[in-house]
């Protein structure tokens, strides 16, 4: 089929329907109440349309570059989808007998580069551009039209970049008319590049298309826009602070986006070098990259060393708005607020120091490949202090189910999916079986789907009062939020249990045997789609039919003394324009207090009594886990005498990092017990459910005893399976007793909090 | 409930399994539905639509330009088939020819294609001396499915949008009710 015009023509049909629902919903405004303006008019002559246009292509405001800057990628984030949806099309069926293989290729392509450098870095820019000043009390950015202007350099980097399919479209039309000269064969020989986003030379360089090098232009001008911006972000931060925001008082969101800054402005430098040596070796014959005389090996370096802190950086704003709004709607701070502020930067330096792990099937030394392993395995450290951070604010706080929230936990889900998937990857052994397969599709886009979008569509639904003056339909929002969390789960679940079959990525062709699975993948897809076109409505009606806002606290932030500085502004603005007085809640609570129950507690406020207390939880910690696993190891022995347990599941562990044998294997699964599992017992012991301390140890066994089984399982089957089962869950209760008792005690005896 | 209720009204509160079941339940079948019809229907759809118009069965070719053509014609390489162009059929010749003309080398063979296999493997032609390399670049083949799936597709979308319509519909349903039992009698 032609892809180009049915591309152009789906895309169209669903921004002609955006505008449909605008225009519908101006007409069916809500009443005007009072003094309040409730509908909005606009003349549609060609003096107002002039104005308009020219005050949104010169305005330098921080709030309407903001919008500008979500509008541009929400316009791409809806063409890459649209691209995601022609894929799982193609892939209904076994063969290519939808659109071609080369179809296929350039879909995969563009769609790749669309998301990740023309959705999600421009969004993020665009909220971080409305709000930031908005957080830390400045008037707007520190330069103003350097904003401007790292704005408008992103649409004619998107077109450079994507030009193809436009290219396309004219050519066909051309031909139709038949033309034939110059200009057709200029239109007719730009097309899509097929080269997966990452460019591989040297299949970049040999590549004849011509549309490879504006691509290149296009993703070194977007470079440029984002370093611009992100020195903008950097500069604002440090020095536009209002008098009484100091370092400690930055919200969280805020450190996101200076630490986001501060990774692009060391990694888009180098991939603007890299895209530059590139079109070198393409046009002008130098042999960077080229395997005779240059090294195709040193793109992937080159290139990967963006690229890892690339997946920082569209990774950290998201995880700043979570932790900046999950703790509104549980009335509690958020958790061990230092900690996350410490693991962000970590991770900024961290995130530069492990791209050779997309290198491991590349045949580099393998000394080199441990030591990248061992670094990338550290990485998942701060992620994970993120998630526990999340969950022990959620813990007992006082939940309001709304579209946000529920957004916001299922992200927290996706991110461990995705995040554990990723742990295994970084394994050298499982790396190499599971690097081309649909496991990795699954895996980062349990990430990228489950933590990005997700909090994106949170942070429209927290702030779309202040954006637009309104509310959202509320309903509406929630039925949103769960289909899209359910399209979500089901897509790359699928593509996880597909990848884990061994099913190769990037192709259109795939054996017959995965069709079923493909199908449930792509209507899983398909209910994505639908759910973000619920998401595009309710936007757009709301936008001019919505209820105006009465109060500028919304979510009773008021309440938990959460009113932060953007509402606050919000406030003042509403008071000044439409006369609408601020509130006052009957009761106020703080979000942070040492009543169990309420407020978030506060143990971790101060480093001080940490670092005494610490080592010692630690190794009370450790000493439970020793005879926990003791205790545990007598029942895998008994198991293992009546053979319903296989001793060499050992060496299976053993050789995940690299060596061999059983009693290798021991070790660390010794080493696992009194370090890994025993710590977490330990961070959490006090929010687990169960008084006695033993019942909270029991309880926490049983829930580890699931991934232990799936670890350990060696094909057992029938009776022998139910008898693995069985003992795996009395072994996990016996090491619950063993480290809960000698934890208790000894922490008891030492008299430390745990 | 009215259109502003559906802004402000907290969520859910006061209400019951029924009408819990009624708001979310029955749009998410709905669109469930929706999905997996637009699937069904797309392949069905697609199926009966391609050969209309023509847009299955005729492979593309590639010829290669005579620089690129070196590296299949030195002595370690796989042995190729030769034809001059005189020995293709009429489509092939036309089609090879179309590529030569086409910026991107590429044509479609529209009639018989008896040599399919070797271009398949990939076969060297020489044209006034000069040979090029050409090779089946995308098989474009037809798309064969059950004819039920378009029916049943777009009957699963029509019954999904009834899902998704079930909310509004009930309220109308009911405050029809409500008007017709205050009307005097
Ligand atoms: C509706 C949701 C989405 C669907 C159904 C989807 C589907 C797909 C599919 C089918 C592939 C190709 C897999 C292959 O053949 O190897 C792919 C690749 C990819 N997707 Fe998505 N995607 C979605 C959302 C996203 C988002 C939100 C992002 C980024 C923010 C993203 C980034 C990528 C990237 C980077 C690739 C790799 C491209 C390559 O292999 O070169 N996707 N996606
Ligand atoms: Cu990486």
């Amino acid at each position: 089929m032609n892809r180009a015009v049915i591309e152009l023509s789906i895309f169209g049909t669903v921004l002609c329907s955006c505008w449909l629902v605008f225009w519908l919903s101006r007409r069916r405004a809500t009443q005007p109440d009072g003094g309040y303006q409730s509908t909005r008019e606009i003349d549609v002559d060609l003096e107002t349309l002039k104005q308009t246009v020219i005050h949104w292509t010169t305005t330098t405001n921080h709030r309407e570059v903001g919008i500008l800057y979500i509008l541009f990628g929400t316009f791409a984030a809806l063409w890459g989808g649209v691209e995601a949806m022609m894929m799982r099309t193609e892939l209904l069926t076994p063969s290519a007998d939808i659109w071609s293989v080369e179809t296929y290729n350039a879909l995969f392509t563009s769609h790749g580069i669309t998301m990740l450098f023309f959705f999600v870095t421009p969004v993020f820019f665009g909220i971080a551009n409305y709000f930031v000043p908005l957080l830390i009390g400045a008037d707007d950015m520190a330069f103003p039209r350097l904003n401007a202007i790292g704005f408008w350099l992103l649409p004619p980097s998107l077109l450079l970049a994507r030009g193809g399919l436009p290219a396309q479209v004219v050519g066909q039309f051309l031909r139709l008319f038949g033309v034939h000269g110059d200009l057709f064969r200029f239109f007719w020989t730009l097309q899509e590049p097929e080269l997966g986003w990452t460019l591989y030379t040297p299949l970049s360089i040999q590549s004849p298309n011509p549309q490879v090098n504006f691509l290149l232009l296009g993703l070194h001008l977007s470079g440029i826009a984002t370093t611009l911006g992100a020195i903008n972000f950097i500069v604002t931060i440090a020095y536009e602070r209002g008098n009484e925001i100091g370092w400690e008082h930055l919200d969280i969101f805020v450190w996101n986006i200076l630490t986001t800054s501060g990774i692009i402005l060391f990694a888009f430098p180098l991939l603007g070098s890299a895209v530059i040596m590139l079109l070198l070796d393409r046009n002008f014959a130098t042999t960077f990259f080229t395997p005779d005389g240059g090294d195709p090996i040193l793109w992937q370096h080159l290139f990967w060393f963006f690229g890892h802190p690339e997946v920082y950086i569209i990774f950290l704003p998201a995880a700043g708005l979570m932790s900046f709004i999950l703790p509104k709607f549980t009335g509690r701070k958020l958790f061990g607020f230092t900690f996350v502020v410490y693991s962000t930067l970590g991770i900024g330096v961290l995130s530069f120091g492990v791209w050779a792990h997309h290198m491991f099937t590349t045949g580099i030394d393998p000394q080199i490949r441990a030591s990248f392993m061992a670094v990338s395995i550290a990485i998942a450290i701060p992620s994970a202090i993120k998630v526990f951070n999340w969950i022990t604010t959620i813990w007992s706080g006082n939940i309001r189910l709304s579209a946000p929230m529920v957004l916001c936990i299922s992200s927290i889900g996706m991110f461990v999916v995705g995040g554990v998937t990723g742990v295994f990857l970084a394994t050298i052994p499982v790396d190499i079986f599971y690097h081309g397969t649909y496991y990795v599709v699954g895996h980062f886009h349990m990430i990228i789907m489950g933590i990005i979008p997700f909090m994106m569509f949170a942070a429209s639904y927290y702030w779309y009062p202040i954006l637009t003056g309104r509310l959202y339909d509320r309903q509406l929002a929630l039925f949103q939020s769960l289909l899209l969390v359910f399209g979500s789960v089901i897509t790359f679940g699928t593509l996880i249990v597909m990848g884990l079959l061994a099913l190769p990525r990037r192709y259109a062709v795939y054996p017959p045997e995965f069709a079923p699975f493909q199908r449930v993948a792509t209507v899983g897809a398909f209910l994505i789609g639908l759910s973000v076109l619920l998401w595009l409505y309710n936007m757009l009606w709301s936008y001019w039919s919505g209820e105006p806002v009465r109060t500028a606290d919304v979510w009773g932030l008021k309440r938990t003394q959460q009113f932060t500085r953007e509402w606050q502004w919000f406030e003042g603005r509403l008071e000044e324009r439409y006369g609408v007085e601020p509130t006052e809640p009957e009761i106020t609570r703080p979000s942070s207090t040492t009543v169990p129950g309420e407020g978030s507690p506060t143990v971790l406020r101060s480093v001080e009594p940490l670092l005494r207390t610490v080592p010692r939880i630690a190794f009370a910690a450790g000493i439970g886990g020793l005879v926990g696993t003791t205790l545990m190891s007598g029942v895998l022995f008994t198991a293992t005498i009546l053979g319903i347990f296989d001793l060499s599941s050992f060496s299976e562990l053993a050789e995940l990092v690299g060596a061999r044998g059983v009693s290798v294997g021991y070790l660390l699964f010794l080493a696992g017990g009194m370090t890994t599992w025993a710590l977490l017992f330990a961070v959490f012991a006090e929010y687990l459910p169960g008084r006695p301390r033993i019942i909270t140890g029991l309880a926490y066994a049983t829930i580890i005893s699931v991934g232990f089984a799936l670890a350990f399982y060696t094909g057992q089957t029938g009776l022998q399976l139910l008898g693995y089962v069985v003992f795996v869950l009395i072994a996990h209760w016996f090491y619950g007793f063993g480290l809960a008792v000698t934890f208790q005690y000894l922490s008891s005896r030492w008299q430390v909090e745990g | 409930m009215t259109g502003d209720e559906r802004y402000s009204s907290p969520l859910s509160e006061d209400e019951s399994t029924g009408s819990v079941v009624l708001t979310y339940g029955a749009p998410f079948l709905g669109t469930l539905l929706v999905a997996v019809g637009l699937a069904g229907g797309t392949l069905g759809g697609y199926a009966i639509a391609q050969s209309e118009l023509g847009l299955c069965g005729n492979p593309t070719i590639v010829v290669y330009s005579p620089a690129e053509t070196a590296q299949y014609t030195n002595p370690g390489g796989p042995t190729l088939e030769r034809f001059s162009a005189a020995e293709l059929t009429a489509g092939e010749r036309h089609a090879f020819e179309e590529a030569l003309r086409s910026p991107r080398q590429v044509a479609d063979v529209r009639s018989e294609f008896v040599h399919r296999d070797a271009f398949r493997r990939g076969v060297l032609v020489t044209t006034g001396g000069t040979a090029r390399y050409v090779t089946i670049s995308s098989t474009n083949p037809c798309l064969s499915v059950d004819p039920l799936l378009f029916p049943l597709g777009v009957v699963a979308i029509l019954l999904g949008i009834l899902g998704i319509l079930t909310p509004p519909l009930y309220r109308k349903l009911l405050e029809r009710e409500e008007r017709a039992g205050r009307t005097p009698r």
